[in-house]
């Protein structure tokens, strides 16, 4: 009897009970549920598995950091000397620019004046020339005119004009012809002074060989003013004489 | 012995010579300098000297050689010009401390400003007149010359004088004169 009543009594709390054991599950399931991580939480804990707080960790540093520059005077003054240095070396670089534009720009301005300066000496030398090819024409006209000949090409008729030409182109002959005798008398002096400028210095040689002063501490030694600069003076004639004949015998050899 | 000289112009080539003896103080105060013609030759002036010669100065008279064209009509007092080695010198001694009338000029042509010079013709250049050097290559030529006052020099141009300036009577240049030999 006891027994049974027992049982009864178990199984009756077994019934009672169910109902309750049956929503406590389905709550903690619900629970469970809620609570359950969503997919982007687990990816940053994937990340951050210690989960370190860098939020407060980067605070601290940026106010380390802030102490230590800010804060601090040195900061202040290094700072405005990299600024001050960094504007002085573009200033000075640009003034080194500057100066070098405008040496450039001088450069050209001499170059312009000098360029100028040699184109007006060229039209000078022109226009001497000009003048002088002019007068000569103007001085042969007057011998002409006082010698009676008529201009070149103002005669009457083609046989005058004619004759004039024969006329002037016999007188160029005959001004050649005796151009031509001046020079052959010059060379012929100029042989008779050249040889005896070779005895002269076949002489000299001779007294050098002979023990006495040479021909250069003669000259350097402290004669009279006169006979110092005759002697320099005809040395000079001699020496003008050398370089002509060696430019003829340049000349000469082609 | 000396005789008044005055620059009017000065070769294009200068050369220098100091003392042998490294440790003297005034060296360089010492040094001679020595000047002589020239010419371009491909772009570099080169003496080729057809006529050797110089015009020798020295530091110790009061010579610069910072500043050469400062002297340019000054008076010099000179020793007479002479051969040595070979090369026509001349020597200037000092610089006088107020100008006064010289006997001679130095005088410096070139060919691309007086024209081409015939040396060695009979009448290039009038008595009188000494030819210290005379440099050429090819159409340059430069001539370096002691003129006295009045004296000419013929070229492929014309005939160019010496003559001085009425308000500086101890300088002069020289002067194209035209055909009829007027000033």
């Amino acid at each position: 009897m006891w027994k049974v009543r027992h049982v009864m009594s178990g199984v009756l709390l077994a019934v009672i009970l169910s109902p309750a054991t049956t929503a406590g599950r389905m709550e903690d399931s619900q629970r469970r549920h809620l609570y359950r991580d969503t997919w982007y939480e687990s990816l940053l804990k994937s990340f951050n598995p210690s989960n370190v707080d860098y939020g407060g960790w980067l605070e601290e540093r940026r106010r380390a950091f802030l102490n230590a520059t800010v804060t601090q005077p040195q900061f202040w003054y290094s700072l405005g000397i990299t600024v001050f240095s960094l504007f002085l070396t573009v200033y000075l670089s640009k003034r080194i620019i500057d100066e070098h534009r405008k040496a450039r720009s001088m450069h050209a301005m001499m170059a312009d004046l000098y360029e100028h300066d040699l184109y007006s000496r060229r039209l000078a030398q022109e226009a001497i020339e000009r003048h002088n090819q002019h007068m000569e024409t103007c001085n042969r006209a007057f011998e002409a005119s006082e010698a009676g000949d008529g201009r070149l090409g103002w005669g009457e008729t083609q046989a005058e004009s004619l004759k004039a030409q024969l006329q002037r182109v016999s007188a160029q002959l005959e001004a050649a012809t005796q151009e031509r005798n001046k020079l052959q008398e010059e060379l012929r002096q100029k042989s008779v002074i050249v040889s005896d400028l070779s005895l002269r210095i076949d002489a000299v040689s001779k007294k050098v060989n002979g023990g006495v002063r040479s021909l250069t501490e003669e000259l350097a030694s402290p004669p009279s003013k006169e006979s110092g600069t005759v002697a320099v003076a005809h040395i000079n004639r001699l020496q003008e004489e050398l370089y002509s004949e060696r430019q003829k015998n340049k000349r000469l050899k082609g | 012995m000396s005789m008044l000289v005055t620059i009017t112009g000065l070769g294009s080539v200068w050369r220098r010579r100091t003392g042998a003896d490294p440790d003297d103080p005034k060296r360089f105060a010492r040094a001679a300098y020595f000047n002589t013609t020239g010419v371009p030759v491909n772009g570099e002036v080169r003496a080729r000297p057809k006529i050797a010669g110089y015009a020798r100065f020295n530091g110790i008279g009061g010579f610069d050689p910072n500043a050469p064209l400062a002297f340019l009509n000054s008076v010099f007092e000179c020793a007479e010009p002479c051969i040595w080695e070979g090369q026509n010198k001349i020597l200037f001694k000092r610089m006088l401390p107020a100008p006064e009338l010289p006997d001679f000029f130095l005088v410096v042509v070139k060919a691309c400003e007086v024209g081409h010079l015939d040396v060695g013709s009979l009448t290039w250049r009038s008595e009188g007149t000494l030819l210290i050097s005379f440099s050429e290559w090819r159409n340059r030529q430069e001539a370096m010359l002691l003129m006295p006052l009045g004296a000419w020099l013929r070229t492929q141009v014309g005939q160019f004088r010496l003559r001085q300036f009425a308000s500086w009577p101890w300088t002069a240049r020289l002067q194209l004169e035209s055909l009829s030999g007027e000033q």
